[in-house]
Parts: C-alpha cells; sequence; structure tokens
C-alpha cells in the first residue's frame, strides 16, 4: 500500500559546499541517498516535498556541518493480508513467482487452487486449471500476502491465490 | 551540577550508543479481519492509481530544467524505483487527474468515525470490485463497517469513471 509518509534524513554536507546554494545540495543530497531505497519494511519511491531543513551543527573532529532533513516521501508498504495485484515473472514446478512493484512475492503450490496443475512442456511453463485461468510469464494476478520477511535492503514475500477473486485478471 | 552523584562506572566493554536506535517494527503489523497497521495507522494511504498520477508529475517536475539552467536532477535508477514506475503505470485503472479526484471523492464519502479507514478506501480505489461480496472477501475488514446499499452505490460510482482503453 502506497503512503505519503513524513521521515527524517541526516545529512553530512563537506565545508566545501559551504554556501548560498548549500540548500540546494543538501535537497540533491537527499535525493541521491533516500529515494529508491528498500530499508527491509518498506521502500521509499520519490520525495515529495522537504518540509524543513535544520540549522547545520558542525560535527566536532570533522568539518562537516550535519543537517536534520525533514520530508514527506511517497513510500510502498506491503502488509501480511493485503491483497495486491502483480506481474508473473517466472514460472517453476513449486508455484510462481510474481512482481508487485520493487518486492518479488512466490505462491507456492500449495497456495494455489487444488484444480491447478502445472504445464511443464513447450517454450512458456504455466499453471492452469481444466476450464479456467491459465497463469503464465507476464500474466497478471491477485494475491493475497501472507507473509513477509525484511532485512536491511531486501524484502521477501510469500503469497497466496486459494480464495475467491484472487488469480489471474483478465487483461 | 545538582543531582544524586553518579554511581560508580561499571568495567563495561561495549561503548556507550551515541544515537537512539530506529524502534523497530512490531511485526505483528496486518491487514487481515483487523487493521493494525502500527505506525502507519493515521499515515495518508494512496491507491494506485493516485501513486501513478502523483509520481508522473513529480518526474515532470524533476526532470524540468532548473531556472539558472543546471541539469535538472532527475529520477534515480535504481531497480526499487524503475521496478515501482512500471508497476503503477500497468496497474493504474484511472487514467487522468480529473478522474482520479472524482474517484478520491465518491470513496472519501464512506470515510469516517463509524466508516471505513482511509487504507480501506483506498484498497477500493485499487482493486475496483464490482460487487459487495468481492470488496467484502477482498478487504475483510471491511466487515460490519458499511452498509451494503452505500458501499454497492460507491463501487457502481467507481465503476462507471472506470477507463477501458
Amino acid at each position: 500500500m502506497f503512503f505519503v509518509k513524513t521521515l527524517e534524513h541526516r545529512i553530512d554536507l563537506h565545508p566545501s559546499f559551504f554556501s548560498a546554494s548549500a540548500p540546494d545540495f543538501i535537497k540533491e543530497k537527499l535525493y541521491q541517498d533516500v529515494e529508491g531505497t528498500n530499508t527491509g519494511t518498506f521502500m521509499i519511491i520519490a520525495v515529495l516535498q522537504i518540509d524543513d531543513i535544520s540549522e547545520p551543527k558542525i560535527a566536532p573532529g570533522t568539518g562537516f556541518a550535519q543537517y536534520n532533513v525533514g520530508y514527506r516521501a511517497m513510500v510502498w508498504r506491503p502488509f501480511r493480508g493485503e491483497v495486491v495485484d502483480g506481474k508473473v515473472t517466472n514460472v517453476v514446478n513449486n508455484g510462481f513467482f510474481a512482481d508487485v512493484g520493487g518486492l518479488a512475492v512466490f505462491v507456492s503450490k500449495t497456495m494455489l487452487p487444488p484444480s491447478m496443475k502445472h504445464n511443464a512442456e513447450g517454450s512458456t511453463p504455466s499453471w492452469s486449471e481444466a476450464d479456467g485461468m491459465i497463469i503464465e510469464r507476464d500474466s497478471q494476478v491477485r494475491l493475497r500476502i501472507k507473509g513477509i520477511r525484511g532485512e536491511l535492503g531486501q524484502m521477501y514475500a510469500i503469497g497466496s491465490i486459494r480464495e475467491d477473486y484472487l488469480g489471474a485478471l483478465l487483461q | 551540577m545538582a543531582g544524586p552523584p553518579n554511581p560508580p562506572a561499571a568495567r563495561s566493554t561495549v561503548p556507550h550508543p551515541l544515537s537512539r536506535r530506529r524502534p523497530p517494527p512490531t511485526g505483528d503489523e496486518e491487514t487481515t479481519s483487523i487493521l493494525r497497521l502500527g505506525e502507519y495507522t493515521d499515515v495518508p494511504c494512496l491507491s494506485v492509481s493516485e501513486a501513478n498520477t502523483i509520481l508522473q508529475k513529480v518526474i515532470e517536475a524533476r526532470n524540468k530544467p532548473d531556472e539558472s539552467g543546471r541539469k535538472p536532477p532527475g529520477m534515480p535508477s535504481s531497480d526499487v524505483f524503475t521496478k515501482t514506475e512500471i508497476y503503477l503505470k500497468l496497474f493504474a485503472r484511472f487514467n487522468g487527474e480529473q478522474a482520479v479526484q472524482q474517484v478520491e471523492s465518491v470513496s472519501s464519502k464512506l470515510v469516517g468515525p463509524g466508516g471505513i479507514t482511509g487504507f480501506e478506501r483506498a484498497q477500493l480505489g485499487t482493486l475496483c470490485c464490482d460487487t459487495v461480496e468481492e470488496a467484502r472477501t477482498l478487504i475483510p475488514s471491511l466487515e460490519g463497517k458499511v452498509s451494503d446499499d452505500d458501499l454497492q452505490q460507491v463501487l457502481d460510482d467507481i465503476s462507471k469513471l472506470r477507463d477501458f482503453s
């Protein structure tokens, strides 16, 4: 789920940048440091607005000035139990992988409807039902996130389509 | 300085922490039949279409050259960003700022005490359900919140605004 979250970041500015345009350097450094990062629980997509840049404080022992920047960013945070749409990237005989934005979700065989069978032959392996949906690479699926694990920089999730209204979306 | 004298320093080899550690996520956040959003409880939510509109605007503003003629800052090149941008374009069901704003005002009618939360409103805008049954199955926390008639009315209004191109 996308949120507009208020966050804070500390930036160290080298003395060679102490000039009237220091706030511009701070802004660019903030964009570089924080945008497109994955903290393990959420992903920061883009900085929307910088709320305030604190007064600089020279760190003793170094010449760097420290700024505390308060800003608002669009973040993406997956929740256990949330229903999301994703695009299938890989089909294996144990299930399939789908990308939900920057998160790779694995849906295992046990979380597919029991009527789905794996077809390994042909150039595109797929999971399909006798008279119903086909899931193969590049299909769009609606899945429920069952579990999320995060470590700094990476998130892993497992999902399920074993419920009503989940599974391949008509395109 | 006034205050009690310090106790004799214990022999410790671990250095005193210099900064406060980020509070660890409690780990029990979930959005099943109850909504437990943890630190995201009162944070504004965006549906996929709203996030897409906002991101496109940010990209446009960021790629415009500065007044002083300096090179525009541009957007990050990381995996997270490019994948999210492609994802938003692919799954945004409402294109155009006007349609997105109309969906927001229609779904906001249900928000409030005794109604649905911001999270559920954003979910409705993202999932675009056709029936009340579908909405209540996909968003279990809607159980017991709004009447079926009100919910069906909002779902119908949202479907009307959908762009099927």
